[in-house]
């Protein structure tokens, strides 16, 4: 995302400083012309004056009377103009003293203004005026204009860069302020989760595309707020109204079994009568769970974790479980690596796996587990050695009450593990699938989740 | 012991008011939010139970005022937990602990007992020691009658709770909170066979009676 955002200023600075180089190239195009049609102009009224004193030379003319004729006008010009006469063939017959030893070109063709360098004079313009008697030229220094010229090239050498340099600066100020927005848009749309919903993006003190978007982005959220809110007040009213039922019952059936009085032969009815109850309380938790994760009103403790540890961890208490029932483990692979989500639901979703596989795992069986990094996913997977299940009803086990054994086994739940495990996936953007084992008789159960967490 | 008990439910409140009275604890039960903040204001408790969804207010509300107040007594939440978002949101706005419904009595007034212990205050002890078993939080060594045992990291946790605990009992969300840092079911008897596990480390040859004694529907002890 960066560097997109700094090309852009890079091109506005680009076209900023092209743009400026352009209207300084044109000026001093310009201005050279302008300058330059101005000494014309001077050229022209000079020759005037001098072809009048000329014209009022009586022929022959001579370098004499040419020279009598032009001296005192052109001491008075001499600042400004040099002066030169020759004869249609060429021969000077008159120059005026600031020329010394140089003679200017004869501009063949005639009539025409042009360039010319005469080293100790330097750069010249000169033009040339025709009469039937003599032709006449007449030079003005180009110095000033030379000078001009000069500084003008100096301020386009020295603005050009400044000008980048400014309008760099220039365009990442402004990217700040045009962008400050989005920012902020994005820092908050970032923030924001099931947890704080109530939060809402800064609408721009301007008007236009942004203050739209904001305003656009916030319906939006607060439509997530309300159907959030909805699933939060749905499941907390049915908690309410379930659990305190349920803690009257067991406050009391708790109390008869701790009543030295009760007859033996109730005893056995009591117990039942308490396991069914924190059964059933436990369903319910679990359908409460799973409504709120169909709401996404679930929120996620999303951290950083190591994969490795936090397998090793889960192993090692899988391990004592196993055995407990006579039961192995064994961890095929268990690759580190830094994943995002959340440590406790996961941790539920793998003891759902693991207690799935433990209910259905022949006795002596083995429970294998293999956490792989691959392609930028993080998969857990859990075998078994048990039967399996029919490839019609792979899909099934991860409905909600789906059983494939009979629901009388102790601790069988009430076919909510896998079910909710799937949720935990999921909200951690990742998917979970089951298939048969090909070497032998057994169900894997495996799930990935991207390693650089939800939603990116 | 003097006890607050801010339960709505008349039924919840009547059980939980004569068995802690049973048990020669005195109970203040308010009803409501208005009646816990008079009760609150007037006396001086020790730990106030607290329910979450009142009549006429949200208990959470009432916690927060509470801890603004420096009310000095213990509080233990008690209720569904999809009422409170999250048990953390509950803890986080200053109760001690937390106790979902349905629960047993025994578990709460296991936890009374360590809450009111906790108030008690006392140093924390880098070796503790009970029964034979000791147990050095800073070499991480721990022996029977002065023969060493080698116990995994969450052995070594558990055994830690339990010495920290002595001829208290422990129940078993509490173990699963403290060592698992799970405040969910886990569909399995993780913590029976945690315990089983540590009790087979910890048999002395000539003793019947295990260590930790299994304590009907709650948990266990460290007697």
């Amino acid at each position: 995302v960066i560097p997109l955002r700094t090309s852009h200023v890079v091109f506005y600075a680009a076209v900023v400083t092209l743009t400026a180089a352009l209207a300084m190239g044109f000026g001093l195009w310009f201005i050279d012309g302008q300058m330059l049609t101005g000494n014309d102009f001077l050229l022209d009224a000079e020759s005037k004056e001098i072809l009048a004193r000329l014209a009022q030379v009586p022929p022959p003319i001579d370098a004499a009377k040419v020279e009598a004729a032009l001296r005192e006008h052109s001491a008075t010009d001499e600042a400004l103009f040099y002066f030169q006469v020759h004869e249609p063939a060429g021969k000077v017959i008159y120059h005026s003293p600031n020329l010394g030893a140089e003679a200017l070109t004869d501009l063949t063709g005639g009539l025409d203004k042009r360039t010319l360098d005469l080293p100790p004079l330097g750069r010249l313009r000169v033009a040339e005026y025709h009469t039937p008697a003599v032709h006449v030229q007449i030079a003005m220094s180009l110095r000033n204009f030379q000078s001009v010229h000069e500084s003008f090239v100096r301020v386009f050498f020295a603005g050009v860069p400044l000008i980048a340099v400014l309008s760099v600066g220039f365009g990442a100020a402004l990217r700040r302020s045009t962008l400050r927005p989005v920012r902020l848009m994005q820092a908050t749309a970032r923030r924001i989760s099931a947890s704080n919903l109530g939060e809402r993006i800064l609408i721009p003190p301007a008007s236009g595309e942004m203050a739209d978007l904001a305003r656009l982005l916030n319906e939006m959220i607060a439509r997530l707020e309300k159907s959030f809110n909805h699933a939060k007040r749905f499941t907390a009213d049915t908690s309410h109204e379930l659990m305190t039922p349920l803690s009257i019952i067991r406050l009391h059936t708790e109390r008869l079994l701790n009543d030295p009085e009760l007859p033996a032969k109730f005893h056995r009815s009591v117990e039942e009568q308490l396991q069914e109850t924190l059964r059933l309380a436990e369903t319910l938790e679990r359908l409460l769970t799973l409504a709120k994760a169909d709401a996404s009103a679930l929120s996620l403790n999303l951290q950083p974790v190591s994969t490795g540890g936090f397998m090793a961890e889960f192993a090692e208490d899988a391990q004592l479980l196993a055995e407990s029932r006579g039961l192995k483990t064994v961890m095929a692979q268990n690759d580190d690596a830094i994943a995002i989500f959340d440590q406790g639901w996961m941790r539920q979703a793998l003891f759902n796996l693991l207690s799935n596989s433990l209910r259905f795992s022949p006795p002596n069986g083995t429970i294998t587990f293999s956490s792989k990094w691959a392609d930028g996913q993080w998969s857990v997977e859990v075998r078994d050695e048990g039967q399996g299940v029919p490839p019609a009803r792979l899909d099934d086990i991860f409905e909600r009450f789906t059983q494939i054994t009979p629901r009388s086994e102790p601790g069988s739940g009430a076919g909510l593990g896998l079910a909710i495990c799937k949720s935990i996936v999921e909200l951690h953007d990742g998917r979970i699938s089951a298939r048969n084992r090909t070497d032998r008789s057994g169900l894997i159960v495996a799930f990935s989740i991207p390693l650089n967490g939800r939603g990116s | 012991v003097k006890i607050l008990l801010v339960e709505d439910d008349r039924k919840i409140g009547q059980f939980v008011k004569n068995g802690l009275e049973e048990v020669s604890y005195t109970a203040v039960w308010a009803r409501s939010r208005k009646e816990a903040q008079e009760a609150a204001a007037e006396g001086q408790f020790d730990v106030i139970i607290l329910d979450i969804g009142l009549p006429d207010g949200n208990g959470l509300q009432l916690l927060t005022e509470w801890r603004e107040s420096n009310i000095a007594a213990k509080v233990i939440i008690l209720s569904a937990r999809h009422e409170v978002d999250d048990k953390i949101a509950g803890l986080n706005l200053g109760a001690d602990d937390y106790l979902a419904k349905p629960f047993s009595f025994g578990e709460l007034l296991a936890r009374l007992r360590s809450l009111v212990r906790r108030n008690s205050g006392g140093i924390k002890k880098t070796v503790l020691e009970h029964r034979g078993v000791r147990l050095d939080l800073l070499a991480r060594e721990v022996t029977l009658d002065g023969a060493p045992i080698r116990l995994t990291q969450r052995e070594f946790a558990l055994l830690e709770y339990f010495l920290q605990n002595p001829a208290r009992v422990l129940s078993r969300t509490q173990i699963a909170e403290r060592i698992w840092d799970c405040h969910f079911d886990m569909e399995t008897n993780l913590v029976d066979v945690y315990v089983a596990k540590l009790r087979g480390k910890l048999r002395r040859a000539n003793e019947a009676e295990p260590l930790f004694q299994s304590v009907r529907g709650v948990g266990y002890k460290f007697a």
